[in-house]
């Protein structure tokens, strides 16, 4: 089908247009507004929308301006021949016309019908008649997918037609697989559960409870199992126990017996003790006399050889004492003679000492003598000197200092009297001047030292005040008072002045220096002190010459020694011979007191000695007491010997005796049967715990096996048993019948794919060859077919990274492209039905392509162009296809 | 000795009562239920059988009650069933109702019971000789479940006493497996005492000493020597295990001191154990597989128990006519014990249904993948025979 001419009137914007089509390339430019989308719309009018009618479609038709019904005229080929069609949509009297060029005509409703026939079963509804080949504006990025479903079932048809081999299902394939998925999703969940209600579903539920059933079962049978199992074993351990207790009661008694029986022996073994013992001390005693006496009698001969020596002994001890207390009075005469020579050493020093002092003594005297003659001399001096100081005036300096200051005093007073009294000269007077008491004549001269009225002639009175004041007369008190002192002071000292003084006492002192000198130097003497000392001398010399005299009547001072030199010589002499002697003393006194310790010594000795020899002689007679009374009492040697081998058989008989029974009770083991009973006792007691233990897990056992009479553990659970195989049975067949549904939809669903991609491949082919130009030669388009239906557009470049993109992951402008290109490859498929062309519209179809691929799109145009569609491009920018080497139809 | 036990002694040997077995594998309690008290039937049974022999008393070797905790109604009805015999009915423990402690026979409400309404049973408790008027009873009780030695082994001790029991024949009674016979191993999944037997020395026994041993446990009837007889158990309860395997049955035994005992086989049981096995093969299965289970079974209903095996293959319309079928027969049966190997194999209308059909693609392509994919073995195989099934329904 192929448009050729197409003139409208009074639609829409347009009064009156007609457009001659290129048979391939049509490119209709226009501004916006200018009727470009119009001139489409009234193509797919005139073919697909009946002449009569007043729809809403009709009513759009309309002209703006009015100016008659709208008018579409079309020329077209088709089937081989030329058609003209026209249609005035005249509401109820539209009028519909369809010529074929050379052939019939047909009006109206026939006109209608023929028209449909060329076009096509599925041409579609009026408003979007072959909407696969119309691309509206502003619909050019829209999923193509919904536009290839609705053409789906002719696509096929063609693909059939073309390809032969190529099946498509059938209504009962389709309602087969429909009720295999409506099966598999009444069974199945979307997750591939089997679903609650489901047969498989049930027989795994049942199975499962069945299973529950089943271990419940098995364990209340288990349990009855094991309470039977535990009685059994409890029986069993039961009867042993008994039987252990048993043996071990045997044992028991038997170590019972047993310890009475070592009791028994251990008793006679204590008497026959007894016995053994008395026989043996009978013995022991009869033989411990035996030896009593023997011993008695060695030690007794023993005694009396040891007595002799002894006294001899003490013979010679006496002899020693004698000895030596001789030596001792020899030593102590000695001694006594040396201690009366110390008494006459010190007798001589005494003296010497008493001659030592006296000579001393007098030589003192004469040396405190002559000091004494030199002190007389002083004093005699200091009388003299004294009588002279006391025809002196005892004047001293501090009187005359004093003197002289009163003078002092006195001349200044004097001079302040002079200065402050009044002095009145009475130079000439024709009258009395009367000064106080006296009267004044010319010449005279009065001084005033006090308040003085002055008188002149009888009518002046004046007086007179020395001094503007009282002062003057105090001043004269004062030195009134001064000179009386100092005459006091001069007539006391008995001088006349002070220069007078001075010289006297000058010469008062100087005396008196004199005076204290010689008194100094008689103080130093010590005049006193010698006296004393001479006084006490002489009586010292007095009473030593008294000692001397009456110490060594004939001596006097002749033999004295000359000096005190010769004395201590003598002294000293005295001291050595004193010393000497006391040395001596000493010596002997040691001496003697070793011979005492001697004497001593030898007396104790001596007296040991005899106390020894006593007490030997003391035992020797109580030996001989004792023998006599050990012989009275054991007899004769004999007869002790006789008793002595009697008791000894005795004895061994009852050792032997005793050993027998020791030997019967060794043989009973007594310590282990004593650990026997209490062992055995302990056995017994843990057997009769063990036996209530075992009795107690016997007794829970039977109340475990005591069943309710009712129930039946054994017939419960072979009937879950059999309930769990049967329940396991029916889900392995449900599963199997599952897995067969579940087998087959799939293959149904594998053989549906199949067939879907056998018949859009030629589709797919196509639509990638017109892509190529546009989007480059590596680029596939994929049409996912799910059953009978298209259901997804996707788009593979080799030379992009990603894999693959979904239509609506597309760029605004490729989705155009990508659209136009599944358009133009169905139109292509379709075209076979239409003579191997089809019209392919599209208004303002790439509005988002950049003008790149515009130049691009160009080329898949031209492609459809060549293979023989009718590509009709409706554009307000004319330029962009300006390659595209269509007609160009300017509105 | 009087003289009448001079002469042969008549008796009923029966055993394995296990009257409570609770047949779990009986999906459907009134079913179960029925076969529970046909074993308190077989036990009339056995007093008609010792009513026409005229026997002296009755003999159960071991295992009269299932376990030791059968519900008290069980044991009422037992022992009224046992009361109801006429005779004296001498009883040994045996594995399943052992004498020992916590077994069913110290059971004081048993006890009462047996009082009560079975005065006539005595339970041989005890290893002891049981002197009779008209024979000895030489009892070997199990005192518990698994004996670790031989139950009889105390026979051999009885030295000097033999003399004492005088003309008496000696009846051993002893429960367990014997040595040159050992049951072979049971695959009943309802026992839960199969394993482990308690294995009993016949060949330590004093043969000449002894006259007959009657014996318990396995539950087919079975002479295990010249005097020893397994008398089965008195109705079947398990299918049978060979050609050989006869139960639901009890002996009268007749026997005279120092003769061989006259052994006669009494149908004792009411209860049909079935077992049968089919392969489907050849052009049309089903009839064939139908005419085997009509001429098996008849018509009857609850009365029987079958074990049936299946195999061979099966096109799809075909399994689901035996489907139907089974359905049927397990609801007949007291228990379809059914072990099914049967395979899938479409026939060749039916693949040609599925991978021929020119107007449906995908169903088409789906079943010869199918039809290749089952070709294999194992779990995929199985699934793919499945699925293709499932698509036979679908697509049908």
């Amino acid at each position: 089908m192929r448009l050729l001419e197409l003139t409208v009137r009074n639609y829409r914007v347009h009064r009156a247009l007609t457009i001659q089509f290129d048979a391939h390339r049509n490119v209709i430019a226009g501004p916006n507004e200018a009727g470009k989308s119009t001139l489409m719309e009234a193509i797919q009018r005139v073919l697909f929308l009946p002449a009569k009618g007043n729809t809403v479609l009709h009513r759009a038709m309309q002209a703006a301006q009015g100016g008659g019904f709208p008018e579409v005229e079309l020329r077209f080929e088709a089937g081989g021949a030329q058609y003209h069609l026209e249609k005035r949509y005249a509401k109820a009297n539209g009028r519909a016309r369809l010529t074929q060029l050379g052939g019939r005509s047909f009006s109206d409703q026939a006109a209608e019908d023929v028209l449909q026939s060329l076009l096509g079963e599925s041409a579609g509804k009026p408003e979007a008649g072959w909407a696969h080949v119309f691309v509206a504006q502003g619909r050019s990025g829209q999923d193509p997918i919904e536009i290839a479903n609705l053409y789906r079932q002719d696509l096929v048809a063609q693909f059939q037609a073309s390809g032969g081999a190529i099946v498509q299902q059938s209504a009962r394939d389709a309602a087969v697989s429909a009720t295999l998925a409506q099966q598999v999703g009444d069974w199945f969940t979307l997750a591939g559960k089997p679903r609650a209600g489901s047969p498989l579903g049930e027989a795994e539920t049942a199975l499962a409870e069945a299973s529950q059933t089943l271990e419940e079962a098995t364990a209340r049978y288990e349990q009855r199992e094991s309470a039977s199992r535990r009685h059994g074993e409890a029986s069993a351990r039961i009867e042993e126990i008994v039987a252990e207790q048993a043996a071990l009661g045997r044992e028991l008694t038997a170590a019972t017996e047993r310890a009475h029986r070592i009791d028994a022996l251990r008793d006679a073994v204590a008497e026959q003790s007894r016995e053994l013992e008395q026989a043996e001390r009978a013995y022991a005693q009869a033989l411990e006399a035996d030896t009593r006496i023997a011993e008695a009698r060695r030690t007794l001969e023993q005694r009396q050889r040891e007595l002799a020596p002894l006294e001899q002994a003490v013979m010679d001890a006496a002899k020693g004492l004698e000895e030596r207390q001789r030596q001792a009075r020899a030593a102590k005469a000695a001694w006594e003679d040396a201690s009366a020579a110390v008494v006459a050493a010190q007798a001589t020093l005494d003296d010497r000492m008493l001659v030592q002092e006296l000579v001393g003594r007098r030589e003192a005297k004469a040396r405190v003598d002559a000091s004494l003659a030199r002190v007389e001399a002083l004093e005699a001096e200091i009388v003299h000197r004294r009588t002279s100081i006391a025809a002196l005036l005892q004047v001293t300096r501090e009187d005359a200092e004093a003197l002289r200051e009163h003078e002092d005093r006195c001349l200044r007073a004097r001079a302040v009297m002079e200065a402050i009294s009044a002095r009145l000269s009475v130079n000439e007077a024709d009258r009395p001047v009367q000064v106080g008491e006296r009267t004044l004549a010319p010449g005279d001269v009065e001084s005033f030292a006090e308040e003085t009225e002055i008188r002149v002639g009888e009518a002046v009175r004046l007086t007179l005040t020395p001094g503007g004041g009282t002062d003057v007369q105090a001043a004269a008190q004062s030195l009134d008072g001064l000179v009386r002192a100092r005459d006091e002071l001069a007539a006391r000292i008995d001088v006349t002045s002070a220069i007078e003084a001075f010289a006297a006492a000058d010469r008062y002192e100087g005396e008196r220096a004199a005076l204290a000198q010689l008194q100094a130097r008689l103080e130093d003497a010590g005049g006193e002190r010698l006296r004393d000392e001479a006084q006490c001398l002489a009586e010292t010399i007095t009473a030593l010459e008294t000692r001397l005299a009456r110490r060594c009547p004939g001596a006097d001072g002749a033999n004295l020694p000359a000096d005190l030199t010769q004395a201590q010589h003598a002294v000293q002499d005295a001291e050595y011979a004193r010393a000497s002697a006391q040395s001596r003393e000493t010596d002997l006194a040691a001496r003697l007191r070793v011979a005492e310790a001697a004497v001593e010594q030898a007396r104790e000795a001596a007296e040991a000695a005899r106390h020894q020899a006593r007490s030997l002689a003391e035992q020797v007679a109580a030996g001989e007491q004792t023998l006599a009374w050990l012989v009275e009492q054991y007899g004769e040697q004999d007869a002790r010997q006789r008793a002595l081998v009697d008791l000894r058989a005795a004895t061994e008989q009852h050792a032997r005796r005793m050993a027998a029974t020791q030997d019967a009770l060794e043989g009973l083991q007594p310590e282990l049967v004593q650990q026997d009973i209490p062992r055995l006792r302990r056995a017994l007691d843990g057997q009769g715990a063990a036996l209530e233990a075992v009795r107690a897990e016997l007794h829970q056992a039977l109340g475990a096996l005591g069943g309710d009479g009712v129930s039946d553990p054994e017939a419960d659970l072979l009937r879950a048993r059999a309930t769990f195989d049967r329940a396991r049975e029916r889900a392995d067949t449900q599963r199997l019948r599952a897995d067969a549904l579940q087998h087959l939809h799939r293959l149904f669903s594998e053989k549906q794919q199949s067939l879907a991609e056998q018949y859009t491949r030629p589709l797919v082919e196509k639509a990638s060859e017109y892509l190529r130009p546009v989007l480059g030669a590596s680029t596939v388009l994929q049409l996912d077919v799910e059953g009978p239906v298209f259901r997804r557009l996707e788009i593979y470049r080799a030379d992009r990274a990603e894999s693959a993109f979904a239509f609506d992951e597309l760029s605004g402008g490729t989705r155009e492209q990508v659209a136009a290109a599944l358009r133009l490859a169905m139109a292509e498929v379709l075209a076979a039905d239409h003579d191997g062309c089809l019209p392919v519209v599209f208004d303002d179809a790439f509005t988002h392509s950049d003008p790149e691929r515009i130049r691009q799109l160009q080329r898949m145009l031209d492609l459809a162009a060549s293979r023989g569609l009718q590509v009709i491009v409706l554009t307000c920018a004319p330029r962009d296809y300006s390659g595209f080497g269509a007609r160009e139809i300017l509105l | 000795m009087t003289e009448a036990a001079k002469t042969r002694t008549i008796f009923v040997h029966t055993a394995d009562w296990q009257i409570g077995k609770p047949y779990a594998r009986v999906v459907d309690p009134g079913k179960r239920a029925l076969l529970q008290d046909a074993r308190i039937r077989a036990i009339e049974r056995i007093g008609q059988v010792a009513e026409d022999e005229q026997a002296a008393f009755i003999v159960v070797a071991g295992d009269l009650f299932d376990s030791s905790t059968v519900p008290s109604a069980t044991v009422s009805k037992a022992l009224s069933a046992i009361g109801a015999l006429g005779r004296p009915v001498y009883v040994i423990p045996g594995n399943h109702d052992h004498g020992g402690t916590g077994g069913i026979w110290e059971q004081p409400y048993l006890r009462r019971e047996q009082e009560a309404l079975a005065p006539n049973l005595e339970v041989l408790l005890d290893p002891e000789p049981r002197v009779l008027e008209s024979a000895v009873l030489l009892p070997c009780p199990l005192q518990r479940r698994h004996a670790s030695d031989d139950p009889a082994a105390w026979l051999s001790g009885l030295d000097g006493r033999w003399q004492d029991f005088g003309d008496r024949p000696r009846i051993v009674l002893a429960h367990g497996s014997v040595q040159d016979f050992t049951a072979p191993a049971d695959d009943e999944e309802d026992d839960l005492h199969a394993s482990a037997p308690n294995r009993l020395r016949l060949e330590r026994m004093p043969q000449d000493d002894i006259d007959y041993i009657a014996l318990g446990d396995w539950h087919a009837t079975r002479q295990v020597g010249a005097k020893a007889w397994y008398a089965g158990a008195h109705e079947q309860d398990r299918f049978p295990r060979g050609a050989d395997y006869v139960s639901g049955q009890s002996l009268v035994v007749s026997v005279h001191r120092g003769a061989a005992p006259e052994v006669r086989e009494v149908r004792t049981g009411a209860i049909r154990w079935h077992q049968l096995t089919h392969e489907f093969v050849g052009e049309a299965p089903i009839p064939a597989f139908e005419q085997a289970m009509e001429q098996l079974l008849g018509g009857r209903v609850d009365r029987d128990l079958l074990e049936l095996q299946l195999s061979g293959a099966l096109g799809f319309a075909d399994r689901d006519r035996l489907d139907e079928q089974l359905d049927v027969w397990s609801n007949r049966l007291i228990r379809l014990k059914l072990k099914d190997t049967t395979t899938y194999a479409p026939t060749r209308e039916e693949i040609d249904a599925l991978a021929r059909r020119s107007a449906d693609p995908l169903i088409a392509q789906v079943a010869t993948a199918l039809l290749e994919e089952s070709q294999s073995g194992g779990r995929e195989g199985e699934v793919a025979r499945h699925a293709l099934r499932e698509l036979y329904r679908l697509a049908s």
